[in-house]
């Protein structure tokens, strides 16, 4: 027992003593090793070049697949600072809603310079990163400015169809956890954004965030097509998972089967393909007749 | 029992178990995502480190192995004293419901926190969510002990059964919590739910280890009177012990103790059951040995745990209490038949 | 001097126990003996301070049991409950040594442990000290209970102004176990002055060893005095219910009866 004490004690006293930590890094890193902690973040950083430059990724980084290969280091919210470190990076990206993450506070006091990224639920938002990306690695405004203007004649051309939609058609996004565990979409989401861009409506207007699901709650909502992740093994997996949906064929996307599968980090992640998932979800709306 | 054989003395002894804990967290020191050579834990030791590396040990890899021991000792003599206080080795904080208490009421803290008092500074959240987890751990802890300890005998499975209802409505509260809770906090909570020790800070530790030496103190000196306890409630008013304040300073101590412990590091279970019973099994149940014992060896346990659990996966880390849970639970299942082969259960 | 006053026991508005009154001098070794439920050991539990009377109250040394401290009450007077569980592997030392919490800061533990030593020597479980506890048969058990509670009320010259309370102490005990175990009890009484009280189904053995016996049925005193007086078939046919009849306890004396009844014939 005494020693136990004294051992504390011991660390304690060792604690007072810590070295400062070092100074921040200054604004640009010539030959960045970029840890990137989102799927849009990381899909960005890959067209702007820099893949090779990539060493580690968290798990929503699914696109391209090649940056699967890098060392995962977890769910965003549950970081080890000490597995960060040990990938030596120069530089982590996380969106600006990891602000508060003690681990990321963790690494930056080691000196590693983390940028928070603003990525608004948008299709304003692949410039956004874009340009913060861009300013961070410090690459001249043309090297994205194409790629830039390639986004911005996709996205006329969305406005132009989303005119064209006879009427707006009720999109309801459906975010299953499992059996048991379905969250309908609300206001202020990412589902929401989209489906506002593609030319539809999201019925589920009188609620912020996701709420759990309620069979009564999408009934009265009634929409006309169904958004969901796909599970990533196929049509059949995908149609399958309808199953454990209640109440759906009472919807009219239920009973027309207007119901639309999509890849989660493709349709909703904002990032550089985020537009060319938007054509995508708007054909398959058109193509339902609306 | 059935069996005659002659009653093992301590086999550990209290310096014994000191001398691995300080091996284990010494060693664990060398281990982790981030590799170091030998060269610069020499230089470590010799206190001429510095950059990432002196970094990397001083503000994460130690104060992650102290939250780690401290944490352990904690679960661990609060098992134990548990243990006396319900008279019976199958008595773990998480088995009797106590720790779902205290994550129903720091999630609630945390709801709150995020909600009504965003405004005040993180600090004074923080300390007012370890409140909270007391407060739910306190009040658990005596309910269960209300509804399993009616008259001279206390029940196994009465025990049990009040332990499990206990959780199944914390969780279930704890789920209505989510229910209204966003999918940011929804995943905070799934996180912190699951145990962690990836958020040791010197501050934290700076308000934990006070914590867990007073929780030590106030159990430590009621080791005898736990002995005592042993013959039941009745039988050590007889002898003296002073049974009502004893209770009181046990059911305090470890309340505050686990609900400390689950604020930090959310729900690590098993660890109050797995330590006291292997020592109970080499050294006795004499509580003047078991608890420093547990102190020391459920710190060992954790470390070394934790070491497990952040290289085992690296760069990413697998969640402390499900691990400890994977360790635990078949451990428990053992303890549950072999009671029940000794017709000690109902 | 151990005093009941008008004590009665309620609970849930039954009388358990109902206005009993006794006296008993120090040095006395007295049974409490009644059929089932006559409410032997609630009353034994009263006499010990372990529940406190609904109604009346009970004088040790003169003072009220609910004035005693509990550490101090501990220091003069032990008390055997019929069944003790112990919840943990402790070994029978361990055990014993624990009857000497009461001391435990102004004792070493040197002096306890010779004091250990012999109350097991005194109930003949020596040989079991380093055993652990729950090895052992309920009889042993029994005994090494019997030595902790001895261990708790030994003081080294004399045992005057000390209690022993047992509750059936014989039960799960053989023939000679029960002899012998209520003979050391009997010792310690005469030679050092304990007071000794017992519950005890065996009236046989009630007579044999008791001072006084107390008779009980339905939680009132019955019956009290010396075996003598208290033991009389006809007051054991009232307070059984059975019919009893008296057959003398000295075999010796009744050998010599048959025989003189062998060589008149």
């Amino acid at each position: 027992m005494r020693n136990w004490f004294s051992f504390s004690f011991v660390l304690f006293a060792l604690a007072s003593c810590q070295p400062d930590a070092p100074a921040a890094a200054s604004s640009v890193i010539p030959e960045p090793r970029i840890i990137s902690l989102s799927g849009a973040i990381t899909e960005t950083v890959y067209v702007l070049g820099y893949g090779s430059k990539v060493v580690g990724v968290d798990v929503t980084s699914t696109y391209p697949p090649e940056a699967q290969l890098h060392p995962k280091v977890g769910h965003v919210r549950s970081l080890n600072a000490e597995g960060l470190l040990s990938l030596q990076p120069t530089l982590i990206l996380a969106e600006q809603s990891e602000f508060n993450s003690p681990a990321l506070k963790q690494v930056e006091a080691a000196g590693i310079r983390v940028a928070y990224l603003e990525k608004p639920f948008s299709l304003e938002a692949p410039d956004v990163l874009f340009q913060s990306l861009g300013q961070l690695l410090g690459l001249p405004a043309q090297q994205y400015q194409r790629e830039m203007e390639r986004i911005a004649l996709e996205r006329e051309q969305l406005a132009r169809r989303s005119k064209q939609l006879d009427s707006r058609p009720k999109v309801a996004f459906i975010y299953s956890r499992g059996k048991g565990q379905m969250l309908l979409a609300g206001k202020n989401t990412a589902a929401d954004a989209m489906i506002q861009a593609v030319g539809g409506v999201n019925p589920l207007q009188d609620f912020e965030d996701f709420r759990a699901f309620s069979q009564e709650g999408l009934l009265a909502a009634d929409p006309d097509v169904l958004l969901l992740f796909s599970t990533g093994q196929g049509t059949e997996a995908d149609t399958q998972s309808l199953a454990q949906i209640q109440g759906l064929e009472q919807t009219k996307a239920g009973k027309n089967k207007h119901i639309v599968f999509m890849d989660g980090n493709y349709v909703l992640g904002f990032g550089p393909r985020s537009i060319a998932a938007a054509l995508e979800l708007q054909q398959k709306i058109i193509e339902f007749g609306y | 029992m059935a069996t005659d054989t002659p009653f093992r003395k301590t086999v550990f002894s209290i310096q014994g178990l000191g001398v691995l804990l300080i091996l284990v967290s010494v060693n664990a020191l060398f281990w982790g995502a981030y590799p170091l050579t030998p060269g610069e834990l020499q230089d470590f030791f010799a206190g001429k480190l510095t950059g990432t590396q002196a970094f990397l040990l001083w503000e994460i890899r130690i104060p992650r192995i102290v939250l780690a021991l401290s944490t352990g000792a904690i679960l661990a003599v609060s098992g134990a004293a548990l243990q006396a206080l319900f008279r019976n080795p199958l008595a773990d904080p998480m088995i009797l419901g106590v720790t779902f208490g205290a994550m129903l009421f720091a999630v609630g803290g945390i709801v709150l926190s995020y909600t009504l008092f965003s405004w005040l500074p993180v600090l004074v959240q923080q300390t007012g969510i370890s409140l909270m987890a007391f407060l739910g751990s306190l009040l658990f802890t005596l309910l269960v002990y209300a509804l399993s300890t009616k008259g001279r005998h206390t029940s196994v499975a009465t025990l049990l059964l009040a332990g499990i209802a206990l959780g199944a409505i914390a969780s279930a509260i704890t789920g209505l919590f989510t229910y209204f809770s966003t999918e940011t906090q929804l995943r905070d909570i799934t996180f912190w739910t699951m145990g962690s020790l990836s958020q040791a800070t010197w501050t934290m530790l700076g308000v934990f280890i006070p914590v867990c030496l007073l929780v030590l103190g106030l159990v430590f000196r009621q080791a005898k009177a736990l002995n005592v306890l042993a013959l039941g409630e009745e039988e050590a008013a007889l002898m003296g012990v002073a049974t009502q304040k004893v209770k009181k300073v046990i059911i305090i101590a470890t309340a505050l103790g686990v609900g400390a412990s689950v604020a930090i590091t959310g729900v690590i279970g098993f660890v109050g059951l797995v330590v006291p019973h292997f020592l109970r099994l080499v050294g006795g149940s004499d509580y003047r040995f078991l608890l420093p014992a547990a102190a020391l060896a459920g710190g060992t346990f954790l470390v070394l745990a934790d070491t497990l659990a952040r290289t085992i996966l690296a760069p990413a880390e697998l969640p402390i209490g499900i691990l400890s849970s994977l360790i635990g639970s078949p451990f428990f299942l053992w303890l549950l038949l072999k009671q029940r082969k000794h017709h000690e259960i109902f | 001097m151990l005093v009941a006053q008008e004590i009665s026991y309620t609970r849930q508005q039954r009388f358990l126990t109902r206005e009993i009154s006794m006296q008993i001098p120090e040095g006395a070794f007295f049974t409490l003996a009644g059929p089932n439920g006559a409410g032997k050991s609630t009353l034994l539990r009263q006499l010990t301070g372990a529940i406190q009377p609904t109604h009346g109250r009970v004088l040790l040394k003169g003072k009220d049991l609910r004035e005693w401290k509990k550490l101090d009450l501990a220091l003069v007077r032990g008390v055997l409950s019929q069944y003790t569980q112990v919840a943990f592997t402790l070994s029978v030392l361990d055990i014993v040594l624990l009857g000497r919490y009461a001391y435990g800061g102004v004792e070493t533990s040197a002096k306890q442990l010779q004091v250990a030593e012999w109350a097991l020597d005194l109930v003949n479980m020596t040989a079991f000290a380093n055993r652990n506890i729950q090895t052992l048969s309920g009889g042993e058990q029994q005994r090494v209970h019997l030595a902790r509670v001895l261990a708790q009320i030994y003081h080294p010259e004399s045992l005057e102004g000390r209690y022993l309370f047992l509750d059936e102490p014989t039960s799960s005990l053989d023939i000679a176990q029960q002899y012998r175990m209520l003979q050391v009890l009997q010792q310690l009484s005469v030679s050092q002055g304990l007071t000794v009280g017992v519950i005890l189904h065996d009236l046989n053995l009630a007579a044999r060893f008791s001072d006084y016996v107390f008779l009980l049925k339905n939680g009132r005193m019955h019956t009290f005095g010396t075996p003598e007086q208290a033991l009389q078939p006809e007051t054991i046919s009232r307070v059984f219910g059975i019919p009893i009849s008296y057959v003398s306890t000295n075999i010796k004396q009744h050998n010599d009866d048959l025989q003189h009844q062998h060589r008149t014939r």
